[in-house]
């Protein structure tokens, strides 16, 4: 890693658009803040343009002089984003856009890069909206995969589910992983571990979730899974589930009813960075067996806090925790809660889980993640203007 | 002995609800938090505490009251009891910020906001508790609150706009000049189970992770209309807000400002156009300009 806070610009006068209108996304925005700080840190002399939100225009303008905030009002999968990203990167004579969403608008006048994170919206179709939805998913991952000179995605799983969906050249596809945030990575003080085991009554040992709450996330079975934990003699267990939808998902609450569980089920909404830390430390067992990922951010987390994860062997899942996690079928509550079960009684392999999550969490950095975009940006900035005839599908 | 004993009969509610006995006495999460925000109203507070100790829900509870730097003794009327957590948040930060020290402090899976010119009798949270574990998709659960003399208050209601409130204040106003037919159909009104778009902050059961998952109240209103904002983040999360008749909980109306009406006319006032700037900002001049026109009398 040679560069270093002041490294020479991309390309002199090269000037790159970046959309962070999604900064307050779960996912997304996670990717899109940890994107603009490092390339902040990397990058003092490239001119970076930032499509943001009124709101987090004065935030955004600490990152550096070389970043320029434009406000854009257009709304998330509007049809006048369609219109109006194009005249705004024309306006501010952009070279090289970054949409960090499938969401590319095909008058983009520019070259352009896009993150297309995972093709969820394709794969689960009965999760969106209507069939409009489904459509317009379809056709602008279609046109951005396309249309963009370069497309990164965040696993090597979501490349074939890319390729699945849309033709095209496997070469024109970057795998950069995500990572973890370094806050994380640190032990928390022992004042705060205190408050939050106070405060949330976490005396006993517990199972621990977190994440967004939607139906491929696929907490009905995990709860089932809790439930036969429970009955195999580990009744002091609890489990408790951390997101901020959980209201939407009445179905969770009435399954915790069914099983019985109130007493040892705790729902808990949006928790504050630094509470999440220290209850990733204090959790038995992180599970996470969701059907679907594009890369799995909560896993990789709970192993750069030390705590043993189960999780799913599909999608990217296996391809993040590698060795370093249980895997289950996350079909089968059986299976899900063999796996806590295992965990929790087995010391030996708890310790193992422990010491390889770590190991394998190392091998993610932001930093280098986003040295490699950076690269990229300059690849594709660098490219003779031929190339840009290239966006048809390679023979 | 007492812990315990909230314990075992919390048990006992909860199965109430879904019909099932097991290990009585084993949680160790606490069921509810009660918080109350006292300012300079320290009778009514006393009255208040008083209550819910001699009818205590039979959840495990603890009670938090929050006083905004009150100057009539509240603080040591409250350290009278016990068991109840006193905090003080050394100025007067509004309502909406008092609510939100309390609920960081809150420890118990639902919070119950609970003003303190409002009395619970006997079984009345109960009753809210278990409209909770009944229906999982309710995340606020509102009572049907009574003033003094029995007569309902309308502590309920759809999102406010302008032809909502003008109907709901001239359905207050005849309520209250004691108009028959309007208080006939009032009490009807508040007979029957239902999913408002907001209930009274008053007294207001939430579940905590919905409260954390909106940010809990919004600040910026200092006291009026935090509670329908709050219920309004509820919704557009897709939690849904419930009425429940089945419990009952006196409110002595407007106590709290009563000592100083024209700082509270104007602390409603400012409320109700932060509520109509924020959440529809192309009403908001208009209001002004009627909040104007009207001028300052009441």
């Amino acid at each position: 890693m040679t560069t270093r806070p002041g490294c020479p610009a991309i390309i002199p006068g090269v000037r790159i658009g970046i959309d962070a209108r999604k900064l307050h996304d779960f996912g997304i925005g996670t990717y899109i803040r940890n994107l603009l700080r490092h390339l902040a840190r990397l990058d003092r002399e490239t001119e970076f343009v930032v499509l943001c939100r009124r709101e987090d225009a004065l935030a955004l303008a600490s990152l550096g002089d070389n970043f320029r905030m434009v406000v854009e009002t257009a709304g998330n999968y509007s049809f006048s984003e369609q219109l109006k990203i194009p005249l705004v990167l024309k306006r501010e004579r952009v070279d090289l856009f970054h949409a960090p969403h499938y969401v590319l608008p095909p008058l983009v006048p520019c070259r352009s890069v896009v993150t297309i994170h995972d093709c969820i919206h394709l794969m689960f179709p009965q999760y969106l909206p209507n069939r409009f939805a489904l459509w317009y998913a379809r056709g602008s991952i279609g046109l951005a995969a396309r249309r963009a000179t370069r497309v990164l995605t965040v696993s090597e799983s979501s490349k074939r589910d890319i390729l699945r969906f849309v033709e095209l050249d496997p070469q024109k596809i970057d795998v950069i992983y995500n990572a973890y945030d370094e806050r994380f990575g640190v032990e928390p003080q022992e004042e705060d571990v205190v408050r939050v085991r106070e405060r949330y009554q976490l005396h006993d040992e517990f199972v621990l979730y977190a994440g967004n709450v939607k139906p491929h996330k696929n907490l009905e079975r995990l709860i089932e899974a809790f439930s036969l934990v429970h009955k195999r003699g580990l009744d002091h267990l609890r489990l408790v589930l951390i997101g901020d939808e959980i209201s939407k998902y009445s179905v969770l609450r009435r399954t915790v009813h069914r099983l019985q569980l109130h007493k040892y089920v705790r729902f808990l909404g949006y928790l504050p960075e630094e509470t999440l830390a220290v209850m990733y430390r204090l959790a038995g067992v992180f599970v996470f067996p969701s059907l679907y990922e594009g890369f799995g951010l909560p896993p990789l987390e709970a192993m750069a806090s030390g705590t043993p994860v189960v999780t799913s062997n599909v999608s990217s899942l296996p391809e993040v925790t590698g060795d370093a996690a249980v895997l289950v079928d996350p079909l089968r509550p059986e299976a899900i809660a063999d796996g806590i079960y295992r965990v929790l009684t087995d010391e030996r392999l708890r310790f193992e889980l422990r010491q390889k999550g770590l190991a394998r969490a190392r091998q993610f950095s932001w930093e280098q993640s986003i040295h490699r975009v950076r690269d990229i940006y300059g690849q594709v900035a660098a490219a003779p203007a031929v190339a840009r005839e290239t966006s048809s599908p390679a023979a | 002995m007492s812990a315990a004993c909230a314990r075992i009969r919390g048990g006992v509610t909860a199965t109430h609800a879904c019909g099932w006995i097991r290990s009585i006495g084993i949680s160790d999460f606490m069921d509810l938090s009660i918080i109350i925000v006292s300012y300079n109203a320290c009778a009514d507070l006393a009255q208040c505490l008083q209550a819910l100790h001699d009818a205590p829900p039979a959840a495990s509870h603890e009670v938090i009251v929050v006083d905004n730097a009150s100057t009539d003794g509240s603080v040591e009327v409250a350290r009278r009891w016990d068991d109840v957590q006193v905090i003080e948040s050394g100025t007067n930060r509004g309502f909406a910020a008092a609510s939100n020290i309390g609920i960081r402090a809150a420890r118990g899976t639902n919070v119950l906001l609970l003003n303190s010119d409002a009395l619970v009798g006997p079984g009345s949270l109960d009753a809210m508790m278990s409209a909770l574990a009944t229906h999982p998709e309710a995340s606020v659960v509102g009572p049907r609150l009574v003033d003094g003399e029995g007569r309902a208050e309308l502590s309920f209601g759809r999102m406010l706009g302008p032809l909502v409130e003008f109907r709901q204040k001239r359905l207050v106003r005849a309520h209250a000049r004691g108009d028959k037919s309007v208080s006939r159909r009032v009490e009807a009104m508040t007979r029957r189970m239902q999913w408002p778009d907001w209930v009274s902050g008053a007294c207001l059961l939430v579940r905590r992770e919905d409260a954390e998952a909106v940010g809990l109240f919004d600040e910026r209103y200092f006291m009026y209309l935090e509670d329908v904002d709050f219920c309004a983040a509820i919704r557009a999360r897709g939690g849904r807000i419930l009425f429940s008749p089945l419990a009952e909980v006196v409110h002595f109306r407007g106590r709290s400002g009563r000592g100083a009406p024209a700082a509270t006319h104007a602390a409603y006032q400012r409320s109700h156009i932060a509520f109509y700037e924020k959440r529809r900002p192309w009403i908001a001049p208009f209001l002004r300009w009627y909040l104007r026109l009207k001028g300052p009398s009441s």
